[in-house]
């Protein structure tokens, strides 16, 4: 029946289809519905980098070592492309202070084998020639660091899921569920009823709102983050650059603007992040932040300030109260099913929907991923 | 070709004729007319080659909103010619392939 399937997935973003690509090919039969379009939320406004040094070492890394053999895979499986390219990658320091906790974080990594160095001055030119190292005082280098089109990704894991049989419902909207004691019977959308014996929930920045209709409080904030990306030029930024503070501390609180960017394979430039806490949906820019990040670009890369920029936009972005993520099954219902608030969710969401998808068909896991468990918020 | 007496936009406004060069050729244009005009009214319609197959492209939207009619101008690659109004002495060449990220021998 075409509204009736093993697994019901709700969020068409690179989570939901991560989950629906591994149930698939274990044969489940699986219904995504999308109150939008496939990667309209975060997974299709985001800054596509493979981030390493931002993770605390664990069952997260581990997700991320795994996620490059997977990325692999689905490429010389000839399933899709994903452009993922290990570049190397810097984090920007500005100070001696962020520089002496940068090298403490350094030393972590390089315990569990990673190839992490402080770059100080000129040598940051090694990576990246091109950023003005009057501003940038030190970078901390991690050369297992990359980036991917986050586009052709989340699309990629949608259509083989939907060639092993998967069904996609665009533009439906789930509003409500309807319980069969405390199992969830029906999922109600604009478009109508949908039925299965499990539920995922891979809502991103959604989840807190959707699962108050079950009476469940999340503690799951969002906010939203604006990017631009400029004309497509050769190559001159070559890694992922990304904000010292996402990997000495969590920076979480409050609104921000920092230079984060990446290149990508077709020449274009996606520069980042204002970041702001809203308490709605819309997906509006703010003028100061992206005039702001204007500046920021052009006094980090002054040799580039005349590249065009052709457009700006923004995406609703999830993050747990506790830092960690949201992942597994809920007690008060116990066929539903949660992923949210995975940190840089690209680098590790080949791992993670295998899991999920383990876990949902009942095979064995990890059992580290109890931590993440959402009932230590029902 | 130059439309001197339009129906709805009226009549052409006075301007001082300056020498742009393309690729090399010396170009008559009028000063302050989009780029695009100027090389439109010599018959020039390819202003680039894209970077996959080096196909052919020119002016399309007119309006600076598709990034078709892009081309170097004094040096400078990305420039939208149909919003880009014409000086005296530029220098424009056929972009061909990816822009260059800017003056970066500099
Ligand atoms: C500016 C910015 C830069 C970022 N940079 C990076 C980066 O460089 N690298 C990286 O790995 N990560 C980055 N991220 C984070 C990354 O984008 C997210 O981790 C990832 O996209 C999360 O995927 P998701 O599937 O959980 O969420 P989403 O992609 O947001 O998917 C959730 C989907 O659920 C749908 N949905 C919600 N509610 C309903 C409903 N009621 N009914 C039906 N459908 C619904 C939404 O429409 C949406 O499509 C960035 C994020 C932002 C905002
Ligand atoms: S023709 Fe479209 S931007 Fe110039």
């Amino acid at each position: 029946m075409y509204n009736q399937g093993d697994v019901i997935i709700i969020g068409a973003g690179v989570v939901g289809g991560a989950i629906a690509y591994y149930l698939t090919e274990k044969g489940k039969s699986v219904i995504i519905l999308e109150q939008d379009e496939v990667a309209s939320g975060a997974s299709g406004g985001n800054n596509g980098q493979i981030s390493i040094i931002d993770r605390e070492p664990g069952l997260e890394l581990d997700w991320a070592k795994e996620s490059m053999k997977l990325f692999k895979g689905y490429e010389e499986k000839g399933e899709f492309e994903t452009e993922l390219e290990i570049t190397g990658g810097i984090s920007l320091f500005y100070n001696e202070k962020e520089i002496e906790i940068g090298k403490k974080v350094i030393k972590k990594y390089n315990k569990i084998g990673y190839n992490c160095e402080m770059l100080i001055g000129n040598q940051i030119k090694r990576q990246e020639p091109n950023i003005d190292t009057d501003i940038v005082k030190g970078a901390a280098y991690c050369k297992e660091e990359g980036k991917l089109n986050p586009f052709s990704t989340t699309i990629g894991f949608i259509d083989q899921a939907i060639k092993k049989g998967a069904k996609l419902y665009k533009k439906t909207k789930v509003l409500d569920f309807k319980l069969d004691d405390n199992k969830i019977k029906e999922v109600i959308t604009d478009k109508g009823s949908f039925y299965g014996d499990t539920v995922v929930v891979a809502t991103g920045g959604w989840t807190r709102e959707l699962m108050s209709k079950l009476d469940l409080d999340y503690k799951i904030f969002y906010g939203r983050g604006s990017l631009m990306v400029t004309n497509p030029v050769e190559q001159c930024v070559k890694g992922p650059i990304v904000p010292g503070c996402f990997t000495i501390g969590t920076l979480y609180e409050g609104d921000w603007n920092l230079l984060g960017l990446t290149q990508h394979k077709n020449g274009t430039l996606t520069i980042g992040q204002d970041t702001r806490r809203v308490n709605n949906y819309n997906k509006g820019v703010s003028y100061d932040g992206i005039v702001g990040l204007g500046k920021l670009f052009a006094k980090h890369f002054p040799n580039l300030k005349n590249i065009d920029i052709v457009r700006v936009w923004s995406a609703i972005t999830p993050h747990v109260e506790d830092s960690l993520p949201i992942f597994g099954y809920s007690k008060k219902y116990p066929n539903m099913f949660l992923v949210a608030g995975l940190k840089g969710a690209f680098t590790i969401a080949p791992a993670a929907g295998k899991m999920a998808a383990d876990m949902i068909i009942g095979d064995s896991y990890d059992s580290r991923v109890e931590e993440y468990t959402p009932v230590r918020f029902e | 070709m130059r439309i001197i007496k339009h129906p709805i936009l009226g009549d052409i406004i006075e301007k001082n004729k300056v020498i742009i060069y393309v690729d090399g050729r010396e170009i008559e244009a009028l000063e302050g007319e989009p780029i695009a005009a100027a090389l439109m009214s010599v018959g020039i319609r390819i202003f680039r080659k894209t970077v996959k197959t080096g196909e052919p492209r020119g002016l399309y939207c007119g309006i600076g909103q598709c990034n078709d009619c892009i081309m170097e101008v004094n040096g400078v690659s990305n420039v939208r010619t149909c919003v880009t109004l014409v000086e005296s002495g530029m220098l424009i060449k056929t972009q061909v392939g990816l822009g260059k990220s800017g003056g970066l021998d500099d």
